[in-house]
């Protein structure tokens, strides 16, 4: 008999989990936000574990351009997806990558400087998570595009 | 380890998880493409309610330009009935 599990796990994971642009407008946000706050806070970029180093060695904005483009990328991609407009399936492709890369490096550097359990390295392993099935979506062109929510 | 190398491992985690995550969600968007789950999705069905409803509006409008067509008719009838003389023949 074949086995169809792995089918049914993910239609059930697309289907459940309603029709993504709430999850992908939520990454984009906590991507915009702390890229600003790390950019205009003096603090900001000391109070992580995984951006103290960089902090104190003056790079720590690198990380912000990286999220703050991340942001930029998802959030034109959703808003083209919204109103039917070009390049939506690839902006939203390019946001979910780099901030899959955001989100693995944050993980890495958790786990080099020997904090692998805090909240931001749990919270980056789910975003990462739900950025493979961003890409998933955005691959298929999903939500139609122009689509009202179904929220 | 050094911060640099540190921060050199994590941008290569980071690549892998971006890799990772392009590749998964490449290969089951392939897969979910070719399963005809899509074929039923909201936006098909909100697509084909569209034009169901659509119908509907032009099937009534008919309807309605037949039923004003009939009552014409049907005072057209009763005038000639009213016209008729009574040695006339039905």
């Amino acid at each position: 008999m074949q086995q169809t599990w792995p089918r049914w796990l993910l239609i059930g994971l697309l289907l459940w989990l309603g029709h993504g642009r709430a999850m992908e407008a939520y990454l984009a946000l906590v991507s915009a936000t702390y890229g600003t706050a790390i950019l205009t806070l003096p603090d900001a970029g000391w109070g992580s574990r995984a951006l103290a180093d960089l902090a104190w060695a003056g790079t720590v904005k690198y990380v912000a351009f990286a999220m703050l483009l991340k942001a930029v990328l998802s959030f034109y991609g959703l808003v083209a997806n919204i109103n039917a407009w070009p390049a939506s399936r690839t902006t939203r492709i390019a946001g979910a990558l780099l901030g899959a890369w955001v989100w693995g490096w944050f993980i890495g550097k958790f786990a080099l400087v020997d904090f692998p359990y805090t909240l931001g390295a749990f919270f980056a392993g789910a975003a990462l998570l739900f950025c493979i099935r961003t890409v998933i979506l955005a691959y298929l062109n999903l939500p139609h595009p122009g689509m009202p929510g179904t929220l | 380890m050094g911060w640099l190398t540190d921060n050199v491992l994590a941008a290569l985690i980071g690549v892998a998880g971006a890799l990772l995550t392009g590749t998964v969600g490449w290969l089951a968007a392939r897969r979910l493409k070719r399963e005809t789950i899509f074929d039923r999705n909201l936006a098909a069905q909100l697509t084909s309610w569209r034009d169901f409803a659509q119908a509907l509006r032009s099937e009534v409008t008919e309807l309605r330009e037949r039923i004003e067509e009939c009552e014409r008719d049907r005072a057209s009838l009763w005038r000639q009935l009213a016209n008729r003389s009574p040695t006339q023949e039905c």
